[in-house]
């Protein structure tokens, strides 16, 4: 059989220009992102090798720094301690919970899944939304905790949920997953969406029995961009929580009881001008993160 | 007391008799009552006893006169007068009685008939510089009647300068200056609860003397009484003249005189109709509503009538305020009222701008003017929402009081399944709900009259909900106390609703015609389109420049300035560099509005000359990393030494060098409730151990004391530093121990008396367990919180929001700690803000010219000054300088309070890592209050944290050279 051959110098050329209109679209963004993201990060790395007050010009220090977020920095460690609590409490749980409310959700109506995910998606986008913990769980004994809890009896003398050590990290958790769903549960809903239902029908045919092997073999690799997504968008949440803390349990907090490496970030650069060791702690932050989104990923492909 | 009900029931419908005697129709419930509960001797208790409200019900059945006796300087009695000069005045027009300070004059009064008399006086002040209003005491034959009459406060008239609209930029705001003027006081309650005060004089002759401990101004004409107001239809009867045709429109924003300097114009631009009104600019174009609501307040404009004639009087106006009610204006022209429905003009409510032409029970009114200059004025009255809010107010009084009854049989969290028996413990407790229930049901019904309804009056009703409930079933009322609570709260606040009348105006217009009107809407269209308009407008209009003009071509250098604040202050701020600085020393200064740190600026190179906001530790922070000048090496410092004192600049001093002078300071006085610690006869503590003594007794009573404690933050941390943020600081200094060592590189926690004084603050929360959280407004209101330290600046927030307690409370020192040699130690903490300069500053001479002058006394006064004229006694300015204080209108035992505290303060310095102290204190603390930690291990163990901290910082800034 003979085929026509197309002619190929107009379609290379074709694929040329549409090589530089494609960068083209790109452009705004990638000035944004390189202006904003990649030089920050880079300088962030180079600074992390110098003293830098803020206010004079930095002077080099070798790897004074990670010698001393190595081995002399006490706050680290409770900081280190309490980023990974957050990671594996907040994180995998706000996850599933995430993807699990996303396929309820995406059973339901159009019109009430409008309702459902506005419902759901809106804490995260007002995230002045975590003052109103600070009512609830004031310190004062009219509180709504406080005075809910003393009026049942429960309680005696109010109690400073926020300052007090042994109640901070638990409430903390707690706000944190009720704000966590946030774009990971708008991508898997869009993840949802996006597969075709045909497939479900041949799966049908195929001898799926129910919801949940049809969930299983056909919708969660159906949507494998989006579930990585998410991961990404949880796996930096989870690893740089620092509002909620700061907003609710003061900053710092007693004891450091609910400093998170992100905090603690803060806490050198803004208020003790040490940007240069600040630095070096932010790089770490940054490797880790990478790993981790590196494991999950490979968790995810190899689904 | 039957007497004073027969007389009530008389006059139940009459306005006056109701707001009088509040309790007098409430049916008195059969139980018997112990002197304890009797709900008219707590009200009473609520008045002092030689108070108006004593001395109209010991003259409840006097009539008012309505006879008027005039009294001109003839009337002077020499002999009996002291301080006193007659003399010409142009302004009254004819003699005139002028008072220096201390000044006694008494005139003699024919009366001709027994009654009620109010007393007006036609008076000018001499000055015009001064800012404090003179206080009268007016006595009749030789005696005060009544406490309110020992001050009677004559308020300084003001104008304002013409307002230029200027083309494509934004309006200035009018300045206020004060010009000596005709004004005309009648004798009246300060907060417009009781109205004009009615002297009762019997026929014959009397003595009427006015004092004046400050003086300052001349008295014309006195006039005792008052003639009847004619009513609308015998004005309208007694007209004159026709409609004369003409129309005269009047821009409210044009004020020509008023009796307070804080009464602005402003700018509105929610409508595109005000006029004069510009999408993309800023027009002063109305009479600011939020700044005209106080009874009393009068504000008046010029009109040049040219025909005689007839005028209906148009009013365009916003009242968004007041829901479901209405507020009070009182018409006057040319100073003299006119007829009873100008009197007593109301003004309903609406969210969008209005178009009234004025007029009484259906009846449109007008003015009856001859050709020639009027002044017309408006004047704040709470009209005949008066006695209701009074009546209200009393009730939020007698309900605290039964809350504080029952919580100190329950206490603030009692058991829910306890029977405490309540009907028993407090015989009263049931009957007077009852009867508190009569008196809401009847306010409502009453203001229900009035068409007063809808959300904010309806607390009313839920509140006798709640008593009656309280009376069905007397066994929860422990359960629900905290509703209670925060019912009595939404009432009071209610009472601070009605009593402001805000009413922002437009224009007005007098209309020599019978048909025509003025008014002018703009559809929703021409809206839409304005607010568009403003909206792109946004993007290029610069709404942040401060002031401009005035300071820009000159030749002694030019300075860049850094504040931060709002943009009211800015400009006062820029109004009186203008003024005071430029112009004498020739230095253009640009002023910045800003919220960004410094540190970012210097960083960036964008740094200020000299920044007048500094935080607490910014000054050493930034200074021992040399971006800040050294201020200590200019001359003329030494003379600021002796102003501030050593201990004042401690906190912006590091290794001799000073970088910051001090501009605002704030420190801890002691705030009580005279009513409740004569209830448990309990006397002001002078020592912490005198304290002690009182805790328990108040806690017994279920009461509590409050110290200061700010929870940490960010801001804390580098802002307030560690004096005002509780007061550990004080106890520490109180004991004579320094905290840091001399060289201030590492801290001394492990001394005896710096140990004791941790422990002596742990135990306030762990033995007394006083509440570390609280907001003390609400409690200190209540009375549930008697006795507690506190900033001063809270003297301000009490003064003006919490009128049910006035004259019930005071400030005074806090308490000592008692020497070996017996003396009281009463040192106290502080915290503030300073003034820097940067070391980059490229004109130092005028930088430092310009510092010198802001620290002034003369220069923060004015600030101060200003800033209360312009945004109302809430807002007094705290200066570092002392003698700025003593220049801000303080009354004199107030300030002889803040004066002697203030000479307790002694700064604690500021280290480098100073952070790190509070910090470590905050968290030891925590430890021993929360964790029961044991104090000493708590503190040694921080102090060894926050000395690793400075010993690091030291290694840090070692090599740097100063």
């Amino acid at each position: 059989m003979k085929r026509t051959v197309a002619p190929a110098k107009p379609l290379r050329r074709n694929s040329r220009s549409m090589t530089v209109s494609s960068y083209l679209f790109l452009a705004p963004f990638l000035v944004f992102f390189a202006v904003f993201t990649v030089i920050p990060v880079l300088c962030a790395v180079v600074l992390s090798f110098t003293n830098f007050n803020m206010v004079t010009v930095p002077t080099f220090a070798g790897i004074s720094n990670y010698v001393r977020m190595l081995l002399d920095d006490d706050v680290l460690l409770t900081a280190v301690k309490n980023t990974l609590v957050f990671a594996f409490l907040t994180g995998p749980f706000s996850y599933f919970l995430c993807l699990l409310l996303a396929w309820l959700v995406n059973e339901v109506n159009r019109r009430l899944r409008v309702v459902f995910t506005a419902i759901f998606y809106i804490p995260s986008t007002v995230t002045n939304a975590i003052a109103i913990f600070a009512y609830i769980f004031s310190g004062d004994s009219y509180g709504l905790a406080n005075s809910t809890l003393m009026q049942l009896g429960i309680i005696r003398d109010p109690i400073l949920w926020l300052s007090d050590p042994t109640y901070n990290m638990g409430i903390l958790i707690l706000i944190q997953l009720w704000l966590s769903l946030g774009v990971g549960f708008l991508s898997f809903i869009a993840g949802f969406q996006a597969i075709d239902p045909s497939l479900y029908e041949a799966g049908a045919i195929d001898g799926i029995r129910n919801r949940f092997q049809e969930f299983y073999y056909l919708t969660l690799p159906g949507m494998r961009p989006q579930l990585m997504f998410g991961a990404v968008m949880q796996i930096t949440a989870s690893f740089s929580v620092s509002a909620v803390p700061i907003a609710l349990t003061g900053f710092p907090s007693t004891n450091n009881s609910t400093t998170t490496v992100v905090t603690h970030i803060l806490d050198i650069s803004t208020l003790r001008m040490e940007m240069g060791y600040a630095c070096a702690i932010a790089t770490m932050l940054f490797l880790v993160m990478l790993i981790t989104r590196n494991i999950v990923s490979l968790i995810i492909r190899s689904d | 007391m039957k007497i004073h009900r027969w007389i009530a029931l008389g006059l139940t419908c009459g306005v006056l008799a109701s707001g009088m005697l509040p309790f007098a129709h409430a049916q008195q419930p059969a139980a018997a009552i112990t002197a304890d509960g009797d709900l008219e001797a707590v009200i009473a208790s609520k008045y002092e006893e030689d108070g108006y409200r004593a001395y109209r019900l010991s003259h409840a059945s006097a009539q008012t006169a309505h006879s008027a006796v005039q009294l001109e300087a003839e009337a002077l009695n020499f002999e009996e007068s002291t301080g006193v000069r007659v003399a010409d005045s142009a302004i009254l027009g004819g003699k005139a009685i002028e008072l220096s300070a201390g000044a006694r004059a008494a005139l003699r009064l024919e009366v001709g008939e027994t009654g009620l008399y109010t007393v007006r006086l036609d008076y000018v002040y001499l000055d015009t510089e001064g800012l404090k209003n003179s206080d009268i005491t007016l006595l009749l034959d030789g005696k005060v009647p009544f406490e309110e009459s020992q001050r009677l406060t004559l308020p300084r008239i003001w104008t304002q300068e013409p307002i230029i609209h200027r083309k494509g930029a934004n309006d200035f705001t009018p300045k206020s200056e004060q010009r000596a003027a005709a004004a005309v006081y009648i004798a009246a309650d300060q907060t417009g609860m009781e109205g004009e005060f009615l002297y009762y004089l019997e026929k014959g002759s009397h003595v009427l003397t006015l004092q004046s401990a400050a003086g300052g101004f001349a008295v014309g004409r006195v006039t005792v009484g008052s003639p009847a107001l004619p009513g609308d239809d015998a004005y309208r009867a007694g007209a004159k003249y026709d409609y004369s045709g003409d129309v005269y429109t009047i821009e409210a924003e044009e004020i020509h005189l008023k009796n307070d300097s804080s009464i602005t114009s402003g700018v509105d631009r929610t409508d595109a109709a005000v006029s004069p009104n510009d999408p993309v600019y800023k027009k002063v174009n109305v009479l600011n509503g939020s700044k005209f609501l106080k009874p009393l307040q009068n504000a008046s404009w010029k009109i040049d009538v040219k025909k005689d004639g007839r005028y209906r009087i148009g009013i365009r106006f916003k009242q968004d305020t007041l829901q479901g009610a209405f507020v009070t204006r009182r018409l006057l022209l040319d100073g003299e009222p006119v007829c009873a429905g100008l009197s007593n003009l109301r003004f309903g409510y609406d969210d969008n701008w209005q178009y009234t032409v004025l007029q009484a029970d259906g009846k449109e009114l007008w003015l009856d003017l001859s050709a020639g200059e009027h002044t017309l004025s408006l004047e704040v009255t709470l009209g005949d929402l008066r006695p209701y809010i009074q009546r209200m107010d009393d009730m939020v009084f007698v309900l605290n009081y039964l809350y504080r009854k029952i919580i100190m049989v329950t206490g603030t969290s009692p058991d829910p399944l306890r029977d405490y028996n309540l009907a028993d413990e407090i015989p009263y407790l049931i009957p007077d709900f009852q009867a508190i229930v009569k008196e809401l049901d009847d306010i409502y019904a009453q203001l229900g009259k009035l068409s007063v309804k809808g959300g904010q009056i309806s607390i009313l009703s839920q509140l006798s909900n709640q008593l009656r409930s309280f009376v069905r079933d007397p066994y929860h009322i422990q359960n629900r106390l905290a509703n209670y609570k925060s019912n009595i709260s939404a009432l009071s606040s209610l009472i601070m609703t009605l009593q402001d009348q805000p009413l922002t105006i437009d224009y007005f217009s007098l209309i020599g015609d019978a048909k025509k009107t003025t008014e002018v809407k703009s559809g929703w269209l021409s809206n839409l389109w304005f607010q568009i308009r403003s909206f792109i407008g946004s993007f290029y209009c610069d709404y942040t420049s401060i002031g401009g003009g005035g300071s820009s071509a000159q030749d002694g250098g030019r300075i860049s300035v850094w504040f931060s604040g709002g943009r009211e202050q800015a400009e006062l701020l820029k109004d009186i560099i203008d003024e005071q600085f430029s112009a004498k020393h020739g230095v253009a200064v640009n002023l910045q509005l800003v919220s960004i740190s410094l540190s970012q600026a210097i960083l960036a190179g964008t740094a200020p000359d000299v920044m007048l906001t500094t935080s607490r530790s910014q000054p050493v922070n930034l200074g021992a990393r040399g971006v800040l000048e050294d201020l200590s090496a200019y001359d003329g410092f030494d003379k600021l030494r002796d102003v501030f004192g050593d201990t004042l600049l401690a906190p912006y001093t590091y290794r001799g060098k000073v970088f910051a002078l001090p501009v605002t300071l704030d420190y801890h006085v002691m705030f009580y409730r005279q009513d409740i610690l004569d209830e448990l006869s309990l006397k002001l503590p002078q020592t912490w151990d005198d304290l002690y003594a009182m805790i328990p007794i108040i806690q017994r009573n279920n009461m509590a004391v409050g110290l200061p404690y700010t929870v940490l933050s960010s801001q804390t941390t580098i802002e307030s530093g560690i004096g005002a943020k509780d007061i550990f600081a004080t106890l520490v200094l109180q004991r004579n121990a320094p905290l840091y060592n001399d060289a201030r590189t590492s801290i001394l926690l492990d001394s005896t008396a710096v140990i004791g004084a941790f422990e002596q603050w742990t135990d306030f929360y762990t033995k007394y367990q006083l509440d570390l959280e609280y907001s003390f407004y609400n409690r200190f209101r209540t009375g549930e919180m008697p006795i507690a330290i506190q900033s001063y600046a809270n003297y301000n927030m009490l003064a003006a929001a919490a009128p049910e307690i006035r004259g019930l409370w005071g400030m005074t020192t806090v308490p000592g700690t008692r020497q070996a040699d017996g003396s009281i130690n009463r040192a106290e903490a502080a915290s503030g803000s300073g003034a820097v300069m940067v070391r980059d500053c490229k004109d130092k001479p005028a930088a430092w010219s310009f510092i010198q002058w802001w620290v002034s006394a003369e220069a923060q006064s004015a600030y101060g000054n200003a800033l209360e004229v312009l945004m109302g006694k809430a807002s007094r300015y705290n200066p570092a300088n002392p003698d700025a204080m003593k220049a801000l209108p303080w009354e004199d035992e107030e300030l002889a309070v803040l004066l002697e505290q203030r000479s307790f303060v002694r700064e604690i310095p500021e280290v480098l890592g100073g952070y790190y102290t509070v910090r470590g204190l905050d968290n030891a603390f925590r430890n021993v209050v929360f964790s029961g930690r044991n104090y000493k291990e708590a503190l040694t163990e921080q102090g060894i944290i926050i000395n690793a901290e400075l010993a690091r910082k030291q290694q840090e800034f070692a090599g740097v050279v100063l």
